[in-house]
């Protein structure tokens, strides 16, 4: 029972952390969550604050 | 304070942006690689002044006229922004040319910096330049600066901040560039005089020796590299070799090792659970993360060989030739010479690839080029053609190369029919593009563009990949009772019930089972996607061997666990490519065509396209191997009767309404 406990807890982390990531990434503007380049690349614009991605 | 660093394309903005903010731009030895404004912080080492201080990184221009869309950036937001400084990157080797824009700049009345670049290369051309009579003429100061060697950096940001909040002195008054009710002509006409002015100061200034040994042998190899005949053997070639290095001989080498670190990390958490831990849980961490995970990460030292290729090849100059190389085809399809730039962009990422599009000034040219360009194969679709090219095919390289060119032609052929059914008739265009010396490629910028890539491929296995495989192993693992679906009774799961209708539809194409259906359609999240779900969906944690220095080996039991002949694989890999990309290129392809009648257009031709080639491979090649035509040949052929027929009714439909209007016309 402990060791199904700790092994969902492991699960529940990498996955909601993966979820975290790519809602902080949407959240900051730009077009492609999780993509370290989202911000800056010629289609993110976020640091313009005029993303063109719809 | 804020400083607008402006110059012409190529100039070496970009990079110099890079070394002061210590931020990871994409750089190329071409122009045209900057399409929009990026914003960074001037690090301490090159800030010695105390104040702060943002870097506006513009896209390059030849001169401050709105008449293009990157000039316009670049000119609206020195006019309307007003940055504190201008730094002007000149290009030291090509003076009279960099020029223009700088007496341009100088009007504006906001305080100038003139940075010399590439001072580095004046020697070998033979070219003195007289700093002080330069700086005296312009009325602004002018640095020496070497971006590559980081040379001159602290003393242009001293200097920025030296003439920060002091007016600014033309030595060329032309009062043109407030003006905005003037035409172009009369722009140009002012311009004929504002050249007259720089040849003066550049005589003055500049010392040049007569053409170098050098010039010539890069002539030479020009006549070669972009000859109109020689120029594709040529690239197909040099295409050929980057695969083989990176899914032949140096990728599967280092990748071998990897696979190794990620099958003792499978080993490795098995052994930690032991056998009291649910099948759910366990399933879930070791075949949908670990595995699913695991299997794309294997791919990584192939794409990083490959990438480190293409950044050696494009710092060299090479890829510029290539564009040269391709415009006269483009143009004979209707295209723009400019929509190979999206194209060749596109080879790293589609997205900022479509985003690349914005260039091109003909509305039409440029919603062609957006719907075009994901059809070149992207960094994301390398692991796809990795696994398919390494599981079914010996030689891995030609299928890798195959796929460039099969995309090229696809773009060829699809500009063709865009151009017969929007039946717009586009002004000629003429491609001039400033072809930049070859020179010898830099370890290190291609190191630093490969490391950045892989961030960027190991992010997205970490996220989106890993939730997607998380997903589909849960949907695999339950029917919609939400009850465990029993060993060997995966078909009844919630996956294979949703991926079993477009299953139905695949047929034809060779691989209408669920599995790969589902893998497909998880690619238009993200194409890496495929890899990791058809890892899930078959319980297949690695695809690349251990045990011998080949990429895949188990091939056989891997192509057997897939049930496909080789025929079949090479048309799914086909279907991955050339359907539509993924949502943010498809988002991407919208913000750029602002049309929602070209979006929806361009994803049924995508989707059109990938079915049809896929169709045709799988039944012309199931025909030439086995001599008998493959699965559900008739509703396929059908199905795609019906696309072609479609695709000709819209080209007659405008034909008949040109001459319907021409019959009224008398």
């Amino acid at each position: 029972m402990l060791e199904n406990l700790i092994v969902f807890l492991v699960v529940g982390m990498i996955i909601s952390s993966a979820v975290y990531k790519i809602y902080k990434d949407k959240k900051k503007g730009g077009g492609c969550a999780s993509c370290p380049y989202n911000t800056s690349c010629s289609g993110g614009i976020q640091n313009t604050g005029e993303c063109d991605i719809k | 304070m804020r400083i607008a660093l402006t110059g012409n394309p190529n100039s070496g903005k970009t990079t110099l942006f890079n070394v002061i903010t210590g931020k990871v731009e994409h750089v190329g030895n071409w122009a045209g690689v900057t399409v929009d404004k990026k914003e960074g912080d001037v690090k301490g080492d090159w800030n010695k002044t105390g104040t702060k201080i943002r870097i506006v990184d513009l896209p390059g221009a030849y001169s401050m006229s709105p008449y293009s869309s990157e000039e316009s950036i670049t000119s609206n937001f020195v006019k309307n922004e007003q940055p504190d400084v201008i730094i002007n990157i000149v290009d030291a080797t090509n003076l009279s040319r960099s020029l223009l824009l700088t007496t341009q700049l100088l009007e504006l009345g906001i305080p100038v910096v003139v940075a010399l670049n590439k001072i580095d290369l004046l020697k070998n051309k033979g070219i003195t330049i007289n700093l002080k009579v330069l700086s005296k003429k312009l009325g602004c100061p002018v640095v020496e600066t070497s971006s590559i060697l980081k040379k001159g950096m602290v003393e242009i940001i001293d200097q920025a901040v030296k003439v920060s909040g002091k007016g600014q002195k033309a030595p060329f008054q032309s009062s043109i560039l407030n003006n905005d009710e003037l035409d172009k002509k009369a722009y140009e006409a002012k311009d004929k005089e504002r050249f007259r002015f720089v040849d003066k100061l550049v005589k003055e200034t500049e010392i040049r020796e007569v053409e170098s040994k050098k010039q010539t042998r890069q002539d030479a190899i020009d006549r070669i590299v972009a000859n109109k005949i020689l120029g594709i053997p040529i690239f197909a070639a040099v295409i050929y070799l980057v695969f083989s290095i990176s899914q032949s001989w140096l990728g599967p080498l280092i990748a071998d090792y990897f696979v190794g670190w990620i099958d003792k990390l499978y080993v490795f958490v098995d052994g930690i659970m032991g056998e009291n831990i649910s099948p759910l849980l366990s399933t879930l961490l070791l075949d949908g993360i670990i595995g699913g995970v695991g299997a794309l990460i294997g791919f990584l030292p192939l794409i990083m060989v490959l990438f480190f290729q293409l950044a050696l090849l494009e710092d060299s100059g090479y890829m510029a030739r290539v564009a040269v190389v391709m415009d006269r085809y483009l143009k004979k399809v209707g295209l723009s010479g400019k929509s190979i730039i999206p194209m060749i962009i596109g080879t790293g990422c589609a997205i900022p690839g479509v985003m690349a599009t914005r260039t091109i000034r003909d509305e039409r040219q440029r919603r062609t080029t957006a719907m075009l360009t994901p059809f070149m194969p992207c960094g994301a679709k390398l692991p796809v053609i990795a696994l398919f090219s390494g599981v079914f095919f010996e030689n891995a390289a030609w299928v890798g190369t195959s796929m460039y060119f099969v995309g090229i032609g696809i773009i060829i052929g699809g500009a063709l029919i865009v151009r017969r059914i929007t039946k717009e008739s586009s002004a000629k265009s003429y491609f001039i593009m400033e072809l930049p010396e070859y020179r010898l490629p830099s370890i290190k910028r291609a190191y630093v563009s490969m490391m950045s890539r892989a961030k960027a491929f190991i992010i997205k296995a970490a996220t989106i990949i890993l939730v997607c495989n998380a997903a589909i192993q849960i949907m695999q693992t339950f029917n919609w009772n939400f009850q465990l679906v029993a060993e060997g009774m995966e078909n009844t799961s919630i996956l294979a019930s949703l991926a079993n209708p477009f299953a139905y539809l695949l047929l034809p194409l060779g691989f209408g089972v669920w599995q790969l259906a589902a893998a497909a359609i998880t690619g238009f999240i993200a194409k890496e996607n495929v890899v990791g779900t058809l890892a899930v969906v078959y319980g297949i944690s690695n695809f690349i061997d251990t045990e011998e220095l080949a990429l895949v080996s188990g091939a056989n039991d891997v192509a057997s666990i897939m049930g496909l002949s080789s025929v079949a694989a090479l048309a799914y890999l086909m279907f991955n490519l050339f359907t539509p990309p993924c949502f943010a290129a498809i988002g991407a392809m919208n913000a750029e065509m602002e049309s929602r009648k070209w979006l929806w257009g361009g994803i049924a031709f995508q989707l059109s396209m990938g079915y049809v080639v896929s169709f045709i491979v799988y039944q012309v090649g199931t025909l030439i191997t086995t001599g008998s035509f493959g699965n559900a040949f008739v509703p396929g052929l059908i199905a795609v009767a019906f696309i072609i027929g479609i695709i000709f009714y819209l080209m007659q439909r405008n034909n008949q309404e040109e001459y319907e209007a021409l019959k009224e016309l008398g």
